[in-house]
């Protein structure tokens, strides 16, 4: 027995109780075959980055479930029988597929994010402006201060950069 | 730090800070071809995937990160070609 992921596109032409039928249908056909429905995720109606079959949208489904290789060759079989099945893909997974760990691992993220915004070197700046201005009068001492706002600098540069990056 | 410079060649007029692994400082094993806002970082406007030398990415997760954005594509989820 293997861990297998099925992902598939219901045509929009369907409607929603249609889709639900079909889906559950989909659903008895892996409990048939000897599978064991882990999760069923419903990302519901989306747009496709190209159409496919002059489809400009799709209703997202994605199955996680574990059985041999006759309950994936099963589906297939079965979305290649029904037009409304744009497209599917199937993939193994080594691990069983554990859902309560994305959600803390999103909390997480979402926790990890709010808190390397406030460290932003603000403070940094402050001190080595002043810095600059008070140095004006020596030399030997502007060099030094001057660094400081360099690597200030470099720092904000490179936070600036990460935050297009996470942007994007 | 200037002097030092001097010294082995050409003055250099900015430093490139190191890039890092996005996903090796995140401790992400697996890479998901449902993560498209992740993926998406990856894939600039034209819809080829960056390489290594512009994002950074070990060679470890770049190998995931193509498989993912492979499967992504033949779902829709990203575009074979952009324009």
């Amino acid at each position: 027995m293997r861990y297998y992921e099925t992902a598939f596109l219901i045509a929009p032409t369907l409607s929603e109780e249609e889709t639900e039928q079909f889906i559950s249908e989909m659903e008895d056909v892996v409990k048939k075959k000897k599978g064991r429905m882990i999760h069923v995720d419903k990302w519901g109606k989306r747009k496709l980055a190209y159409s496919i079959k002059r489809n400009d949208s799709a209703f997202y489904v994605f199955f996680y479930y574990e059985g041999g290789p006759e309950t994936y060759t099963e589906l297939e079989r079965q979305f290649k029988q029904k037009e409304a099945v744009i497209r599917y893909l199937t993939f193994k997974r080594d691990e069983e597929p554990s859902f309560k760990e994305k959600e803390d691992k999103k909390e997480k993220k979402a926790k990890a994010e709010k808190s390397i915004k406030p460290d932003e070197p603000d403070e940094m700046e402050e001190k080595a402006k002043p810095a600059k201005n008070k140095s004006t009068k020596d030399k030997k001492d502007t060099k030094e201060p001057k660094k400081d706002t360099k690597e200030a600098k470099k720092d904000t540069k490179a936070e600036s950069k990460k935050d297009k990056k996470e942007g994007e | 730090m200037d002097n030092k410079r001097r010294s082995r060649g050409p003055k250099r007029y900015f430093s490139r800070r190191k890039k890092f692994c996005w996903f090796c400082k995140n401790n992400v094993k697996d890479i998901d071809y449902k993560d498209i806002d992740i993926l998406r970082r990856y894939v600039p406007e034209r819809g080829k995937i960056a390489p290594r030398r512009v994002t950074g990415t070990c060679a470890y997760h770049q190998r995931k990160l193509t498989k993912a954005i492979k499967r992504a594509r033949q779902l829709a989820l990203l575009p074979f070609i952009a324009d």
